[in-house]
């Protein structure tokens, strides 16, 4: 087995500390960190979105595997910034104004990592102001927002309203997600997307790039 | 019939004289309505509902002064688990609400909420510390558990001799798409100390049911072993209830089955009283196996269909 697909199956078994070894013993063999990161860290947190998506595994495989991806990029982030490899796009994501919950966001941001977005993590109970001025202070083309709660749901049209105001309808797209909310809401509202679950959230943010 | 009787008939799968009936609303709204009744259990004695839920006062973060639901506090290590001052279960206190609700509604179907102690090492810990101390820290997780069950355990006992209608487990356990937690790691963490639980209201023949959200269909063989007869709430928009009433409809009644994401609050009030109907036919009509309630209705639901929901389930379910 080579060292990239040791990379991408104790990534899948959620072994941190294993991964970070392989992840410098890649390096040292001369591996570029690209390929460090695309067939090693993200091959493995494919599979285990994919898997998760099929109900073949389930949260906590998903966050022990996330845990030894980070594991892993605290070893090749320098790498990556040094050789000057960018992330496959920005994702300004958190969960809105009113809700302060962040499981669901969180696996999202993890499955994102995983696929090698960077990942602007504005946290909870977010105004609709910090998804947008994050958003334009990174140049992010994309705000993910999550709800757990009917209650908190409109907080969602209240970013994309001020989103259009500030004139970035179209140019940021908006990608929502969460217990309550459906496709119908998201049409609604006027959503770029919505995503039934963490992994599909994945596929969603790569169809806006 | 008495609400209780009521209940207690649709629990064992015989027909009442109609469905008895609960419903949750999001929190604001409910305090609305008992702001303008002026009775904290508004839907009894304005509505008629059937069932009333009632809880100890006891969380493991709060001692015997605060209910579960109150417990906000998220403990950053293990060793502080291992070092709270646990609640007494013997304090009288813990059985205020529960004794004056018995007290007050003696022909009603009083339930414990019964948060499992999976739940209450989930409260002080998080969710997402939980899903991974599983992995992390099996031995602590289930040194918590032990312990936490051994104090659950006298609630019950006591809950059970004060003469509580059922036993409600409550653990959310899904999520829209399947269970959140594998099946082998329910079974090691989550059940064995529910069924502790569960043994305890059995000895008594007090019925046992179980609360989780979501999409439950892999749930329901496990909740059965341990003697659960009823889950709640079963959201239709992610549990299909002609195939639960095919395949477990022999041994599990519903608390639940009504529509409160979708058909409640956005539906006109004669697409809520078909709703009803429709619920009523397929889980309830073959065997009274139904109590009705919903999940929370939202805030913004119009009052007309909350007065068309509850009008349908008292004036044309009949059996």
């Amino acid at each position: 087995m080579s060292v990239l697909q040791e990379i991408a199956e104790n990534l899948m078994k959620g072994k941190a500390p294993v991964v970070k070894e392989l992840v410098s013993k890649a390096l040292d063999e001369g591996i570029e960190p690209a390929t460090v990161l695309a067939d090693g860290l993200i091959a493995g947190m494919n599979v285990i979105g994919a898997r998760f998506k099929k109900n073949e595994v389930y949260v906590p495989e998903v966050l022990i595997a996330a845990r030894a991806m980070h594991a892993g990029m605290d070893i090749l982030k320098p790498k990556l910034v040094a050789a000057g490899v960018e992330p496959i796009g920005k994702v300004v994501i958190g969960t809105v104004k009113g809700d302060l919950h962040d499981i669901g966001k969180n696996l999202v941001c993890m499955m994102l990592e995983g696929a090698g977005f960077e990942v602007l993590d504005i946290g909870i109970d977010c105004a609709p102001e910090k998804f947008i001025e994050t958003a334009k202070d990174k140049d992010a083309k994309i705000i993910a927002m999550s709800a757990l709660l009917t209650t908190t749901m409109p907080s969602m049209k209240g970013v994309i309203e001020e989103l259009n105001k500030a004139g970035l309808k179209g140019i940021v797209k908006t990608m929502i997600g969460g217990a309550p909310v459906t496709q119908n809401y998201a049409d609604e509202i006027g959503a770029d997307g919505y995503s039934p679950d963490a992994a599909s959230a994945v596929d969603l943010a790569k169809s806006f790039l | 019939m008495t609400s209780k009787e009521r209940f207690l008939k649709a629990l064992n799968h015989q027909k009442p004289d109609r469905p008895p009936f609960n419903f949750w609303m999001d929190r604001p709204l409910m305090q609305k309505y008992e702001n303008e009744i002026g009775h904290r259990h508004w839907r009894v004695t304005h509505f008629g509902a059937d069932v009333i839920e009632t809880f100890p006062l006891i969380n493991f973060s709060g001692g015997t002064d605060a209910n579960a639901w109150d417990a906000h506090v998220e403990i950053k290590s293990w060793d502080e688990i291992d070092n709270l001052s646990l609640p007494d279960p013997n304090n009288p206190k813990v059985y205020d609400l529960i004794k004056k609700d018995l007290d007050e509604f003696p022909d009603t179907a009083v339930i414990l909420d019964m948060i499992t102690p999976w739940g209450h090492v989930t409260t002080l810990r998080s969710y997402e510390n939980v899903y991974m101390d599983m992995y992390d820290e099996p031995e602590r997780f289930h040194a918590a558990s032990r312990k936490f069950t051994d104090i659950l355990k006298v609630v019950t006992e006591r809950a059970c001799e004060m003469g509580i209608t059922a036993l409600y487990l409550m653990e959310d356990l899904a999520d829209r798409n399947g269970l959140t937690i594998s099946p082998p790691m329910i079974e090691e963490f989550v059940l064995p100390y529910a069924a502790e639980l569960s043994e305890i209201a059995q000895k008594h023949n007090i019925p046992v049911m179980f609360h989780s959200d979501g999409n439950v269909g892999d749930l329901l063989d496990m909740l059965t072993n341990i003697g659960v007869q009823a889950v709640n709430p079963m959201q239709p928009h992610l549990n299909n209830a002609s195939e639960f009433k095919k395949k477990h409809g022999d041994k599990l009644a519903v608390y639940g089955g009504l529509d409160n994401c979708y058909i409640i609050p956005d539906g006109t009030p004669e697409e809520v009283r078909e709703h009803v109907l429709d619920v009523f036919n397929v889980i309830g009509k073959p065997d009274g196996a139904l109590i009705f309630s919903t999940h929370d209705i939202p805030e913004y639901t119009p009052k007309e269909n909350v007065e068309a929901l509850i009008s349908t389930i008292k004036n044309k379910c009949f059996y």
